[in-house]
């Protein structure tokens, strides 16, 4: 599968404070990759250099193109949703419709109004009118409606309320997503993700702590949920995180086989966000 | 380049417009209104002896003298049109590169295949180009209303208006001199332009601050270090009225031809790149 971001070495710091420490970042074609970090990881920064608006050292190949160089070029084949707050807020829906249409050449408006047919978003009032929640589905629309290989998320779902982010991400599956399109999202919201991902990429402290697909993940992680009997056997294996599940101990493991823990007691893949605090946190414990 | 990258460039324009509708249209079209009922209140306190012999007078005048002759006096006359034309133009460029990134539409502007450069020549030839165009058209609107009102008023006291179809050519002599005027005024003040925008695209917050606060520094720092004022004297010249009021078309192309104009293009033309820079390296 060849990537359709390439990145080597990003560097970013901001006075004294290290947002990227040299990292290196591959999103496959086709993939929908998450982004995963606290806040102040480097998530948003990492997203902001893919995509020309940020400042960063490194190699950078984002289809093709290195969008430090042109990023109006690169933003025919990538589009870009960040905070809901972005819309210019003096514009009317159907403005904003109307200047996509002009200025893209992959959008396609009658797409875009079938979209919003199916939202209460009426085309004639301005954007401060509009909700959050609504903001947030005019945006989706404008960029369900533009052709192109990859869609960059940068916490679109923050401040929406559990309907408007459910239905941002089943949209986004359902009417968006056909396989050969490229998703990164980024989020700190990790549940309300892991569902739809094929990729996981963890950041902290401006560091990648992971970087698989999901396939990997089931084979290199386990959680087990250690019999009273087997805790000496469970840490000498050094597991990455302990917690308290239950009046159980549960361990997370990395790269122990898992034919081996099975002795241990009930095995299962970690999900996204107990693998995300085992990662976080290291082996710290943490009552439940 | 093709009729697509036109059309983009149509809609940068649209969009100007959009953002912009208030100091475009707004501000000429309340003052051409605030002027017909200012003048429509002062004509009905004439008698109307006075005001027959006012339009006897206005008539004669105008009958007689050639439309590029009377039109440089209308265009004292359209002197207020001028002055909010360039308030509003400097709250424009001030606004220009700083109130996206304020609100963060930027992120939204520069997700879409726009370059920084395409965007920062929008905003030159909006306040070139189109800006001007609403306010001649507001000044239009005032000059064929406050006619009609005279006319009418004229024929109810009988008085000689044949000089009125002259004052028709020389309204529309004026409006266009002030088009010209305008636009040219601000390529005559692009240094101005260039700086207003280059800190538009640099201040955090407060860019008027920036930009009067930096020309007074430098202008300090050159006086103490060199104990010259050229930057100040450099700035007072293109202000200069006599540099600075053209009233007849020959004076403007004089003035588009001039090297002084040239050198203005090319300071001006520098801190319009540093604003593309400010605007390509805002985060």
């Amino acid at each position: 599968m060849t990537n359709i971001v390439e990145a080597r070495s990003l560097f970013k710091s901001y006075g004294g404070f290290v947002a990227l420490d040299n990292i290196d970042l591959c999103i496959p074609q086709g993939a929908i990759s998450g982004l995963i970090g606290p806040n102040g990881a480097g998530k948003t920064t990492a997203l902001k250099s893919l995509i020309g608006l940020c400042d960063v050292e490194g190699d950078i190949n984002v289809a093709g193109r290195d969008p430090r160089v042109a990023r109006h070029k690169l933003m025919e084949d990538v589009c870009f949703i960040a905070d809901v707050g972005i819309l210019p807020k003096w514009l009317k829906v159907s403005q904003v419709l109307e200047y996509v249409e002009a200025v893209h050449p992959q959008f396609d408006r009658s797409k875009a109004e079938r979209f919003l047919s199916t939202t209460e978003i009426p085309s004639n009032k301005r954007i401060k009118n509009l909700s959050k929640g609504m903001v947030t589905q005019l945006h989706l629309a404008i960029v369900m409606a533009i052709e192109v290989s990859l869609l960059v998320l940068d916490e679109p779902t923050l401040g929406l309320d559990i309907i408007y982010r459910k239905e941002f991400y089943d949209r986004l599956l359902n009417d968006y997503y056909d396989g050969n399109r490229t998703i990164l999202i980024s989020t700190h919201q990790v549940e309300e993700i892991e569902t739809l991902l094929s990729h996981l990429i963890f950041i902290d402290k401006g560091k990648i702590v992971l970087n698989a697909n999901m396939a990997e993940i089931a084979d290199i992680y386990a959680e087990v949920l250690v019999d009273s009997d087997k805790i000496a056997q469970a840490d000498a294996l050094k597991p990455i995180h302990i917690r308290n599940l239950l009046g159980k101990k549960s361990y997370t493991f990395e790269s122990v086989p898992r034919a081996y823990l099975e002795s241990l007691g009930d095995v299962h893949t970690p999900s996204v966000a107990d693998l995300f605090v085992a990662k976080m946190r290291g082996q710290r414990n943490e009552s439940v | 380049m093709n009729q697509f990258r036109v059309l983009q460039f149509f809609a940068l324009l649209r969009k100007e417009f959009w953002e912009n509708r208030n100091l475009m249209i707004g501000a000429p079209a309340v003052l051409a209104i605030v002027l017909f009922v200012v003048n429509f209140l002062v004509a009905s306190q004439l008698s109307d002896e006075q005001l027959s012999t006012v339009l006897g007078y206005v008539g004669e005048w105008f009958d007689v003298q050639n439309p590029f002759y009377t039109a440089p006096v209308l265009t004292l006359l359209s002197l207020p049109f001028v002055v909010v034309y360039f308030f509003c133009s400097v709250i424009y460029l001030l606004n220009a590169l700083y109130h996206d990134r304020k609100d963060m539409s930027i992120l939204f502007w520069q997700s879409m295949p726009i370059s920084n450069l395409q965007t920062v020549i929008s905003k030159i030839v909006t306040i070139v180009i189109v800006s001007p165009l609403f306010t001649v058209a507001a000044m239009a609107v005032l000059y064929s209303l406050s006619i009609f009102y005279l006319t009418v008023v004229g024929y109810g006291l009988g008085s000689q208006l044949s000089g009125f179809s002259y004052m028709l050519a020389a309204m529309a002599v004026n409006l266009s001199l002030i088009y010209f005027f305008l636009a040219t005024s601000v390529l005559w003040l692009l240094p101005l332009a260039g700086w207003l925008l280059l800190f538009s695209g640099f201040a955090r917050r407060a860019p008027m601050l920036w930009a009067i606060g930096v020309y007074f520094l430098l202008g300090f720092f050159e006086e103490f270090i060199f104990n010259t004022r050229f930057l100040s004297n450099w700035a007072q010249t293109r202000f200069d009225p006599d540099n600075f009021i053209i009233v007849d078309f020959s004076g403007i192309f004089d003035r588009l031809l001039s090297y002084d104009m040239f050198i203005g293009w090319v300071v001006g033309a520098l801190l319009i790149t540093g604003s593309v820079y400010m605007r390509r390296h805002a985060e």
